[in-house]
């Protein structure tokens, strides 16, 4: 009876196993094949703007389109180069970009934290005046702030293209959620064992929320590197401008543009974005995994 | 604390900025070029003059070659021209730029936005100065005068012409020499040449120039004569997008999407899977360009209605601004006059495939052995007497976003018949012209 009882049992046991396995196997195939889908239709895009940038600029207008290009042509980033002082542009991306960041951090990580485990009369109210700022669309702002930045007569320099932007009221808002997960007795603990608030900050707090951190600065150096209308606005100087402008400045009048040479400007333009998000991308999924926040 | 983090934050931005200006290079559009030193007149400096513009691409070369040649010729004027992003870019900054008292003397602006800036009194009067107009080409000057006063003068214009492809006209049996004519044959036409599957006779972009041409060529306008409505109500528009609709329904026309309605057309065109297309004058380099040897193309005038043919133009004026000191606006005026002569006025239509705008430049030498060694360049020439544009309006741009949404809906999404799209481009716009 024992016998015969194991045996009956074993035999849809094992084909059960069995499909169980492929079960797995599918699931993984099929999970696999939707991501490499996901891939390519992102990596498409990226992958047609080199491809675009090193054609001939009557290849990159025919029908049907050619994925590689029949002759190589390296000249569009030659020609980007000398259509305008691109280094200058370069640099000066470079140069705002990194210091917007460097003031950000600076403003944001105590804001943060005072917001989230400070008690103060008020606090709530000041948060909510910080929120605020979010929801004022830039196109409503950006005329009072030029009429500022003229009357303080700081148009013709680099000041208007930083200073609107050296707090991030998102960046407060994503930090300080952060921060109130994190429980009390951590920051008692410092300060027991004698640790001023900026060796609190610095020693206990910023590792804690270094992921939340750098989604911050690099979901704010997206925004600046690409940013086009407000350099625009408050710049009237080749040698104050920034790639954005150089890439726009390379599109012709009434359809009138060399395609090969406008994607050249932005894989130029491009290119850093992608280092960088490579570079981050472990420590973006572990802050998006972690706050929930996407 | 605080007081380190404002110090290191201070210093951070002092450090980039000094950087940054100290590490610009000069170039040829420098705002601050070195002074002359002539000798005869050692007090004399050059007046330094700001021009804003929007030509990007090719039509930057043709930009700075003429402001480089301006500065050179004399040695009273500095201009420093500065490319604002695209032409709406350029409205918006210069209405910022006004408010705060930044304007620079000059703008090269769309034409259809001049209007705004004349109605706020932020353009100069230019009839105060030695400004002749009669040499101008009539169909281009709508744009230029608000209330009396002259507040523009053409700087690069264009229009739409036909475009075919003379190969599919003799494997169809038509003659490659005389293409359609009216819109009639037009129809007529691209029936003939279409190929189910391979090839389509005719595309055209839906958006509001191609529709203009015809809602003028069937004797609408786009805003009547007296400012108060849209100009198309009483059967013209009906008739417009109705030829658009049978011949979309038939298979013998292609609207290209658009976002995108020009490089699809042009890119339609070059590739052979088009026979006729409607495009700017502006394309022509860049059609003979990608055609090549592929295939021999002519050009036409846009199809008329059995006679009658209005054609719309494009492009943009120079205008002046009015607050700034005389001494500069005197200095910008000769950079005007200049500009707009007819030798560069040449120079600027053969660089570019913009239509000269005066008859002097038409008649000159130098375009007559042009249109000679290249006959396509002289059907928008010939066209310019056809030329009206009936869209000055102050509020055009929301109207014309109105007109344009609803000919979409009909045309492209076929959600909406002809008499519904006109009706409801009425009900759309008339808080526009009644404010």
């Amino acid at each position: 009876m024992d016998r015969v009882g194991r045996t009956s049992v074993q035999q849809p046991e094992i084909s059960r196993n069995l499909v169980f396995k492929l079960r797995k196997h599918a699931g993984l195939a099929i999970e696999s094949i939707l991501l490499s889908v996901l891939a390519i239709l992102f990596v498409f895009p990226f992958l047609w703007m080199v491809l675009t940038a090193l054609k001939s600029p009557e290849e990159a207008l025919i029908f049907p389109p050619t994925l590689m290009p029949q002759t190589w042509n390296f000249q569009s980033f030659a020609e980007v180069w000398q259509s305008g002082p691109f280094g200058t542009y370069l640099t000066n991306s470079v140069v705002i970009v990194a210091a917007i960041l460097a003031a950000q951090l600076i403003t944001a990580v105590p804001s943060a934290y005072v917001f989230a485990k400070y008690r103060f009369k008020g606090k709530e109210f000041l948060f909510l005046l910080v929120l605020l700022t979010m929801i004022i669309p830039s196109q409503l702002t950006f005329v009072p702030l030029y009429l500022m930045m003229s009357e303080w007569q700081l148009l013709d320099s680099l000041v208007p293209l930083i200073l609107p932007f050296v707090v991030t009221p998102f960046g407060i808002f994503l930090l300080r959620q952060q921060i109130l997960q994190i429980p009390d007795e951590l920051f008692e603990a410092a300060k027991i064992d004698g640790a001023g608030e900026g060796r609190t900050m610095y020693h206990v707090l910023l590792p804690m929320i270094k992921p939340a951190v750098v989604t911050v600065m690099l979901l704010s150096f997206i925004t600046h590197w690409n940013d086009y209308f407000w350099p625009l606005v408050m710049t009237n100087t080749m040698e104050l401008r920034t790639l954005p402008l150089g890439v726009a400045n390379l599109k012709g009048l009434e359809g009138n543009s060399k395609w090969n040479v406008v994607m050249a400007g932005n894989c130029i333009l491009a290119l850093p974005l992608l280092i960088l998000f490579m570079l981050n991308s472990k420590r973006l999924k572990e802050s998006i995994a972690f706050t929930g926040v996407k | 604390m605080k007081k380190l983090m404002t110090g290191l934050c201070l210093t951070l931005l002092s450090m980039t900025v000094l950087t940054a200006c100290g590490g610009g290079q000069q170039t040829s559009t420098g705002s601050n070029p070195a002074p002359e030193t002539s000798t005869e007149a050692p007090k004399q400096e050059k007046v330094q003059v700001n021009l804003w513009h929007a030509w990007g691409g090719s039509s930057q070369e043709i930009m700075d070659q003429l402001i480089e040649n301006y500065n050179a010729s004399q040695d009273q004027v500095e201009v420093t021209a500065t490319f604002q992003g695209s032409y709406g870019d350029l409205s918006s900054k210069l209405q910022t730029a006004i408010a705060a008292g930044n304007q620079p003397e000059a703008a090269i602006l769309e034409r259809s936005t001049i209007i705004n800036f004349a109605r706020a009194g932020a353009l100069e009067d230019l009839n105060q100065y030695d400004v002749d107009m009669s040499d101008f080409i009539p169909g281009l000057l709508s744009s230029t005068t608000y209330d009396g006063a002259l507040v523009s003068i053409p700087a690069g214009r264009s229009m739409p012409i036909l475009y075919y492809n003379k190969e599919h006209f003799k494997e169809v049996g038509l003659d490659p020499e005389s293409p359609p004519a009216t819109l009639e044959e037009l129809k007529e036409y691209a029936e003939r040449l279409t190929i189910p599957g391979e090839r389509v006779g005719y595309e055209s972009p839906t958006g509001i120039w191609n529709f203009s041409h015809l809602v003028m060529t069937y004797g609408g306008r786009l805003v009547n004569e007296e400012a108060t409505d849209i100009g198309f109500a009483d059967g013209a528009g009906v008739q417009a997008l109705s030829l658009w609709n049978s011949m979309l329904k038939a298979g013998t026309m292609k609207a290209p999407p658009p976002a995108e309605a020009d490089v699809t057309t042009l890119r339609d065109f070059v590739s052979g899977r088009v026979s006729m297309v409607s495009l700017s004058t502006g394309g022509l380099t860049i059609v003979m360009n990608n055609v090549g040897d592929a295939f021999e193309f002519g050009t036409a005038f846009m199809p008329s209605d059995n006679g009658h043919l209005v054609v719309p133009t494009g492009g943009a004026d120079i205008a002046m601004m009015a607050n700034s000191s005389q001494d500069k606006k005197d200095a910008m005026m000769d950079f005007v006059q200049w500009v707009t002569s007819t030798e560069q006025n040449v120079f600027i239509s053969k660089s570019s495939g913009y239509v000269p705008t005066r008859f002097s430049a038409v008649e000159s030498e130098e375009m007559q052995a042009l249109y000679l060694e290249n006959p396509l360049y002289k059907v928008a020439v010939d066209q310019l007497p056809y030329a009206n544009d009936t869209d000055i309006y102050v509020n055009w741009s929301q109207v014309s976003r109105e007109i344009t949404q609803q000919v979409e809906l009909n045309v492209l999404d076929g959600s909406i018949d002809e008499e519904t799209a006109i009706r409801q481009i009425q009900e759309a716009v008339s808080p526009l012209f009644n404010p």
